[in-house]
C-alpha cells in the first residue's frame, strides 16, 4: 500500500521545525510502523537527503526508546503497544499519516522526532530506589511479601519510561511515570524506609523539571504502552499528603544527599 | 498544615488544595440545594423567608462563614487558575494534530473546559447575589415582633424573566458540568482512588453532578411555568 | 603473548573467597582518588557503576541511549538462575556450576563458572532489596520456576519481564549513586576506541550523539560492558543500536577476541516475513515448558495445522530425545528445528518454521491457565503476526540470540590490555559454547555486583597508574583517527545505504556461518566478505553531516565494524574443526546428527590477536582443564 507521510522535520534543539510531506511506497502490512520509516529513509538516504531522525532499540516494546505521535496519539492507534509493535495493517492504502514528536517543556526536541527525556532520569534520581548497598543484602525470603503487594507492585514497575504519558497529557505532567515508580516501591516492605522523603523528593524534582501538573484526565493511562493505571497517581497523592501532614522522623542524609 | 515550605506550590500540593477547597464548595452547594427547595414548599414562601431570616439572624457567625466560604471560593480559584497558567508552560509548541485517545481516558468535554465553567460560574456567583442579597425586598412580619426580607417574592419576580432563567439554567449546567469532572479528579487528587475504582469513581461524580445541577435547574424553571 | 588465566589455587570451592582474600583492597579514603571508566549501562554496566560508586570510585559512566535504562538487558523474558535451592529439589552451587559447564559444552572455564555459581544467591538477596517484584507465592515467598531444560526450579522470574527489572533495580541503585556524586553519567555517547598509554587501558574517544563531538576521556581503568555481537547478523533477537563497535575497537588496540564462533541460536523466533524486517523477535524458551514443537511427517505439506491430524504429526525432539523432549538445550532445539525444515518439512509461506502447539496444553489446563502464563508473550505473537496462537499452532524459528565469545578476560575479567576490564556478555568466559537459559542475566549482575569491586580494587591497588590527563598525545592520536574515520565514512557519498550492505553481511554470515557451518562455507565467506568490506568503503551513502544528530552515521561506522569483525568470526568457525554448544561444523558430528567434540585438539579457548585489517590474526590458545566435570557427550536423550 502507499501512504502519505507528514513528518515533523527539525534540524536541532533551536531551530525552527515543519511537518514536511512524504510518499510512502509499497508499505507491506506485515511491516511495524518504524520498518515503515527504516523503508522512506532507505529512499532518502539513496537521494543524498537526510533521513528521519526517529529513535528506537529494541523494537520489541520494553526498552522505552521510540516513541511518536501518530495521528494525534502517543505510539499511535493501538492500545498498549509502542510505536515500534504497531502494525502497518493498521492502516489503510492512501492514508495520510501525521508524524510528531513528543512535545514537551521537559523534553527538547534534538532532530526531527528525537527528543531529550533526561528529565525522567532526575526524577528517578531524586529518590526512585531504595537505599541499598552491593553485598548487604538480607535473604531473599527473609522479608515476606504477599503475593497481592508484589503482583500489584510489578504492575507499576512494568512502566517503560517512555514518556508518552507526558506527550498525551494536555499538561504536560510526568505524574503518571512518577507515580508508576512512587506506588512500585511504596507497594513493597523494602521501599517502606524512604518512603516519605521519597515521594517530597520525586514530586519536587518533577516539578522543577517544568513538566505541568495533573488534571487527573487520564490520557496517560489510554496510552500507556505497559497500561499503568492512574490509581498509581492517587497513591502518590496519598503519599505526598501523609508524607507532608505527617512526616516520620528521617535520618540526615537520607537519599544520598 | 505543611512542615515544608514547598508543600502548597507543588503540582501535587496544588491539585490537593484545590480538591480540598472544591470539595468544601461541593459541601456548601448541598446545603445550599436542600436550603433552596423549600422555595417549592407550596406555602406561598413562607418556609423560605423563615429560613432566609434566620439566616441573617445568626448576624457575625453568618459573616464569619460567608468570608470563610469566599476565601475557600477565591483560593480555588486563584490555585486553579495559576495552576492553569503554569500548565500553559509545560508545552510551549502545541502540536499540529492531537486526538483524544479514547480507551480508559476520563478526558471529556468537563475536563478540557474547567477553567471556563469554572469562571463561568464565578461570574454567574456575582450576580446571583448581587440579584438575591443585595436587591431591596418587601418587608414581611416574622409574626415574632421583627421583620424579614421577601427573599421568595424576589425569586418569583426574578424568574418570570426568561432571560434570567435561561442564564440561571446555563449557569447551573455548567456547574454540573464542572463537578462531573470536578467530583472524582478531587477524589483522585486526595488519593482516594484505588485500583479497579476509577471508573466507578467517574460514573459516580457524574450521576451525583447531574443530580445537583438538575436540583438547582428544577427551581427557576418551576418558578417560570408555574407563575 | 601467552595467555595467563590467573585461575587462583586450591580446591575449586575455595577459589574465589581465597581469592577475594589475597587480593590487595583499596583503603575507603583512597578510593575517590580513582576515576574508573564505565561503558554501557546493561546488567553488568550498570551493576558495576553502582557498586563501584557505592564503594566510593569516582566512576564515569557512558551509554549509547538516552538513558541508561534502555540497554538491550532489558529484553530479557524469563527469568535468572540461582542456586538458592528454595524448592527443597536438590539444587546447589555444585548442581548449578555442573549444569552450566556441562550446558556450555566443556568450553568454559571451571573455575570461573563455579564462582558464577556461587555468588548467584547473592544476587537475588540483592535484587530483592532493590525491590525488583520478583513473583512471589501466596505464603510470601519466592516464587521459581524450571527454565531451559534444567532439572531443578532455579529460575527467578518477574512475569516475562525479568530482564527489564533486573535492569531497572540496577539502573535506580547507579541513579542513587549518580545524586550521590560518585557516578557522573555521560548518556548519549559511543565509545568509538580505547585509549592505551604504557601498555594500560587509561581511557576512550567517545562521539557524543546529539552534538557530534568527539570526546577525550581518561581513567585509571576501563571497564567494558557493551554486550555481545549477534547484531553482525543483521537480523538477530538484538536491539537495533547493539554493535561490536566498543569491544572491536578494543580488540584493534589489543585485547584478544576469543571464541567469536560461539554464537547462540535461539530456537523460539517469530520467523522472518520479509525484507523489510528490522530484526527478529524472541519468544521466552519458558513456552516450550507447555507447548510442543512439532512439523508434518509429509514433505511440503501445505495443509493448514488443525487438518494435519495427530499421527501425521512429527514431534520431532519428543522422538529424538525422549527425556529431555521440548526442554532440550537451545543449541539442540535449534539445530533440529533447521533438520527439518532443510528435509522440506518446514511451515509458513517461507518453509522456514516448525510449529509451538500449545493445543494439549490448552485441552489439559484450559485457556485461562496459559493465559495467565504466557499471555503477554501470545499477544505480542498475535501483534506481529495476526494470528490467535490459541486457535492455531505459534510458527517459530531459531535466530540469533546471544554470543558465548567475546573479549577474552582472565579470572580477573582483566583482558590482555591491562585496565581493560570486560563484563557481561561482551567477555567470554563463563558460558563456553553455549548458554542455558536464564544464565545471562546471572552473569551480567555476577559480574558487576560481586566479582568486579573485587578484581578491580587488586588491579588499582597493585598498578602503578601515574596521573595522565587527555593531553597526552594517546588522546589526540586516538582522537584523530576516530574523526578521519568518520570524515572518511561521510566523503564517500556512495549510492548504498548501510542497512543494504549489514542486510547483505547479515544474510552471508546467517547462510554460511549460522547453524550449520562447513569448511567450503566459511571459505566461501571469508573471500566474500574483504570485497564486501571494499564495496562499503567505496559506496555507502551517508548523507549530512556529523555535527548533530545523525543515526545512519552513527549506523555506518557499526556496519565498517561488523565488516572487520564478521572475517574474525568466520576465520574462527573455521578453525575450529569440531562441533560444540552452538558451533555447528557439519563434517563433525555423530551418526545420529549430534554435535562431535574433539576434546583432543579443541579443548580450549581460542584468542584472536590483531595484526590489521585484512591481515590474518594470530590464533592464541587457553588450555581448559575440566578436573571436577569430566567431559563427556551431552546426551538429553
Amino acid at each position: 500500500m502507499n501512504l502519505h507521510l507528514k513528518v515533523w522535520r527539525q534540524a536541532g534543539p533551536d531551530t525552527q521545525g515543519r511537518l514536511v510531506d512524504y510518499e510512502a511506497q509499497n508499505i507491506h502490512t506485515d511491516m511495524s510502523f518504524l520498518e515503515m520509516l527504516d523503508v522512506v529513509n532507505e529512499d532518502l538516504i539513496k537521494k543524498g537527503e537526510d533521513p528521519i531522525a526517529f529513535d528506537s532499540d529494541c523494537r520489541e516494546g520494553i526498552c522505552g526508546t521510540c516513541g511518536c505521535v501518530v495521528n494525534g496519539v502517543p505510539h499511535g492507534p493501538d492500545r498498549g503497544t509502542t510505536v515500534c509493535q504497531l502494525h502497518m495493517r493498521r492502516f489503510k492504502d492512501g492514508d495520510t499519516i501525521v508524524i510528531e514528536p513528543w512535545r514537551a517543556r521537559a523534553f527538547p526536541i534534538l532532530k526531527d522526532l528525537v527528543v531529550d527525556r533526561t528529565a525522567l532520569d532526575k526524577i528517578i534520581s531524586a529518590g526512585g530506589y531504595t537505599s541499598i548497598n552491593v553485598g548487604a543484602a538480607p535473604d531473599g525470603n527473609a522479608i515476606l511479601v504477599p503475593k497481592e503487594a508484589s503482583d500489584e507492585a510489578m504492575n507499576f514497575a512494568a512502566c517503560i519510561g517512555c514518556g508518552a504519558c507526558v506527550a498525551a497529557c494536555k499538561n504536560a505532567s510526568a505524574a503518571l511515570f512518577t507515580s508508576a515508580k512512587v506506588s512500585h516501591l511504596a507497594l513493597l516492605p523494602q521501599g517502606q524506609v524512604e518512603r516519605d522523603l521519597r515521594v517530597v523528593a520525586m514530586v519536587e524534582t518533577m516539578d522543577a523539571a517544568g513538566f505541568g501538573a495533573c488534571s487527573n484526565e487520564g490520557e496517560c493511562e489510554a496510552v500507556c504502552p505497559k497500561g499503568i493505571k492512574i490509581e498509581g497517581i492517587a497513591r502518590m497523592n496519598r503519599e505526598y499528603l501523609r508524607a507532608s501532614v505527617v512526616p516520620r522522623p528521617m535520618p540526615q542524609g537520607a537519599f544520598a544527599g | 498544615m505543611s512542615r515544608r515550605p514547598g508543600f502548597l506550590s507543588s503540582s501535587v500540593g496544588t491539585k490537593i488544595l484545590i480538591a480540598i477547597t472544591g470539595l468544601l464548595l461541593f459541601g456548601f452547594l448541598i446545603g445550599h440545594l436542600v436550603g433552596n427547595l423549600q422555595l417549592l414548599a407550596g406555602d406561598g414562601g413562607k418556609a423560605f423567608n423563615i429560613y432566609a431570616y434566620r439566616l441573617e439572624r445568626l448576624h457575625y457567625l453568618l459573616y464569619a462563614i460567608e468570608l470563610g466560604l469566599i476565601a475557600i471560593f477565591l483560593l480555588h480559584i486563584f490555585k486553579a487558575v495559576s495552576n492553569y497558567l503554569g500548565n500553559q508552560h509545560a508545552r510551549p509548541q502545541a502540536y499540529a494534530v492531537k486526538k483524544p485517545a479514547g480507551h480508559t481516558s476520563q478526558k471529556s468535554l468537563a475536563s478540557t473546559s474547567m477553567i471556563l465553567s469554572g469562571l463561568t460560574v464565578f461570574v454567574f456567583v456575582v450576580l446571583h447575589v448581587r440579584m438575591f442579597k443585595y436587591t431591596p425586598a418587601e418587608m414581611l412580619p416574622t409574626g415574632e415582633g421583627t421583620e424579614m426580607r421577601n427573599v421568595y417574592q424576589l425569586v418569583v419576580d426574578a424568574f418570570q424573566n426568561p432571560w434570567i432563567v435561561g442564564f440561571y439554567v446555563l449557569a447551573v449546567s455548567l456547574l454540573g458540568l464542572h463537578l462531573s469532572h470536578g467530583l472524582a479528579s478531587a477524589m483522585q487528587s486526595l488519593g482516594a482512588n484505588a485500583p479497579g475504582w476509577t471508573t466507578r469513581a467517574w460514573a459516580t461524580g457524574r450521576v451525583i453532578a447531574v443530580v445537583l445541577a438538575a436540583g438547582f435547574a428544577a427551581l427557576p424553571l418551576y418558578m417560570f411555568f408555574a407563575f | 603473548m601467552a595467555l595467563d588465566s590467573k585461575i587462583p589455587g586450591g580446591p575449586i570451592a575455595d577459589k574465589w573467597d581465597r581469592h577475594k582474600f589475597e587480593s590487595k583492597l583499596v583503603s575507603p579514603a583512597n578510593r575517590r582518588k580513582f576515576t574508573v571508566i564505565v561503558v554501557g549501562t546493561g546488567l553488568a554496566g550498570g551493576a558495576a557503576s553502582a557498586a563501584l560508586g557505592e564503594l566510593g570510585y569516582n566512576v564515569k559512566t557512558f551509554c549509547i541511549h538516552d538513558s541508561p535504562r534502555r540497554a538491550h538487558s532489558i529484553a530479557a523474558q524469563g527469568g535468572i538462575n540461582a542456586a538458592k535451592n528454595y524448592r527443597n529439589d536438590g539444587d546447589s552451587v555444585e548442581r548449578l556450576f555442573y549444569d552450566t559447564v556441562k550446558g556450555g559444552d566443556y568450553r568454559a572455564r571451571e573455575a570461573n563458572v563455579y564462582r558464577l555459581a556461587q555468588v548467584s544467591v547473592d544476587i537475588i538477596d540483592q535484587c530483592v532489596a532493590q525491590g525488583v517484584p520478583f513473583a512471589r507465592e501466596y505464603g510470601g515467598l519466592l516464587d521459581n520456576r524450571s527454565f531451559g531444560g534444567a532439572q531443578v526450579s532455579r529460575t527467578f522470574y518477574a512475569r516475562g519481564q525479568t530482564g527489564q527489572q533486573l535492569l531497572i533495580g540496577a539502573y535506580q541503585s547507579m541513579m542513587r549513586q549518580v545524586e550521590a556524586g560518585t557516578v557522573e553519567l555521560f548518556p548519549q555517547r559511543e565509545m568509538l576506541d580505547l585509549v592505551v598509554i604504557d601498555g594500560k587501558a587509561r581511557g576512550i574517544i567517545t562521539r557524543n550523539l546529539v552534538t557530534g563531538e568527539i570526546e577525550k576521556h581518561w581513567g585509571d581503568a576501563v571497564c567494558l560492558g557493551t554486550g555481545g555481537y549477534g547484531t553482525a547478523y543483521y537480523l538477530s533477537t538484538n536491539a537495533v543500536n547493539s554493535n561490536v563497535t566498543a569491544a572491536w575497537r578494543c580488540h584493534k588496540r589489543g585485547a584478544y577476541f576469543a571464541n567469536p564462533c560461539f554464537t547462540q541460536i535461539h530456537p523460539t523466533c517469530i520467523p522472518v516475513s520479509g525484507d523489510h524486517q528490522s530484526k527478529l523477535t524472541l519468544m521466552s524458551e519458558s513456552l516450550r515448558n507447555d507447548g510442543r514443537v512439532w512439523v508434518p511427517k509429509k514433505h511440503a505439506d501445505t495443509r493448514k495445522p488443525d487438518q494435519i491430524p495427530e499421527d501425521e504429526r512429527d514431534y520431532y525432539l519428543e522422538r529424538r530425545y525422549p527425556s529431555f523432549g521440548n526442554l532440550v538445550p537451545r543449541d539442540v532445539a535449534s539445530r533440529a528445528a533447521k533438520a527439518v525444515c532443510d528435509e522440506g518439512r518446514g511451515v509458513g509461506e517461507t518453509g522456514l518454521a516448525v510449529y509451538l502447539d500449545f493445543g494439549d496444553s490448552i485441552r489439559r489446563l484450559g485457556e485461562d491457565t496459559i493465559r495467565a502464563r504466557y499471555g503477554n508473550l501470545f499477544d505480542m505473537y498475535e501483534k506481529i503476526t495476526d494470528e490467535n496462537p490459541y486457535k492455531m499452532p505459534m510458527r517459530i524459528f531459531p535466530a540469533v540470540h546471544y554470543t558465548m565469545g567475546g573479549l577474552w578476560v582472565d579470572y580477573n575479567l582483566m583482558s590482555t590490555v591491562p585496565g581493560l576490564h570486560v563484563l557481561g556478555e561482551a567477555n567470554f568466559s563463563d558460558h563456553g559454547a553455549n548458554r542455558l537459559g536464564a544464565s545471562a542475566l546471572m552473569q551480567g549482575l555476577a559480574d558487576g555486583y560481586f566479582v568486579l569491586p573485587y578484581t578491580l580494587a587488586h588491579y588499582l591497588a597493585s598498578t602503578p597508574l601515574p596521573k595522565v590527563t587527555t593531553d597526552h598525545p594517546a588522546f589526540a592520536e586516538a582522537a584523530a583517527g576516530t574523526q578521519d574515520r568518520i570524515n572518511r565514512i561521510l566523503a564517500v557519498k556512495g549510492d548504498r545505504t548501510p542497512r543494504e550492505i549489514h542486510r547483505e553481511l547479515g544474510k552471508l554470515l546467517w547462510n554460511k556461518v549460522g547453524m550449520g557451518r562447513t569448511a567450503e562455507g566459511l571459505q566461501e565467506a571469508l573471500a566474500r566478505i574483504p570485497a564486501m568490506r571494499e564495496e562499503f568503503w567505496a559506496r555507502v551513502a551517508v548523507p549530512g553531516d556529523a555535527n548533530n544528530v545523525n543515526k545512519n552515521l552513527e549506523y555506518a561506522g557499526r556496519v565498517a565494524d561488523y565488516l572487520e569483525f564478521a572475517e574474525l568470526l568466520a576465520r574462527d568457525a573455521l578453525e575450529r574443526r569440531e562441533s560444540c554448544g552452538g558451533h555447528f561444523r557439519e563434517e563433525f558430528q555423530t551418526a545420529e546428527g549430534e554435535a562431535q567434540r574433539d576434546d583432543e585438539q579443541f579443548m580450549h579457548a581460542a584468542a584472536w590477536e590483531f595484526h590489521g585489517v585484512g591481515t590474518t590474526p594470530t590464533r592464541h590458545v587457553e588450555p581448559l582443564q575440566f578436573e571436577h566435570v569430566k567431559p563427556s557427550q551431552r546426551s538429553y536423550k
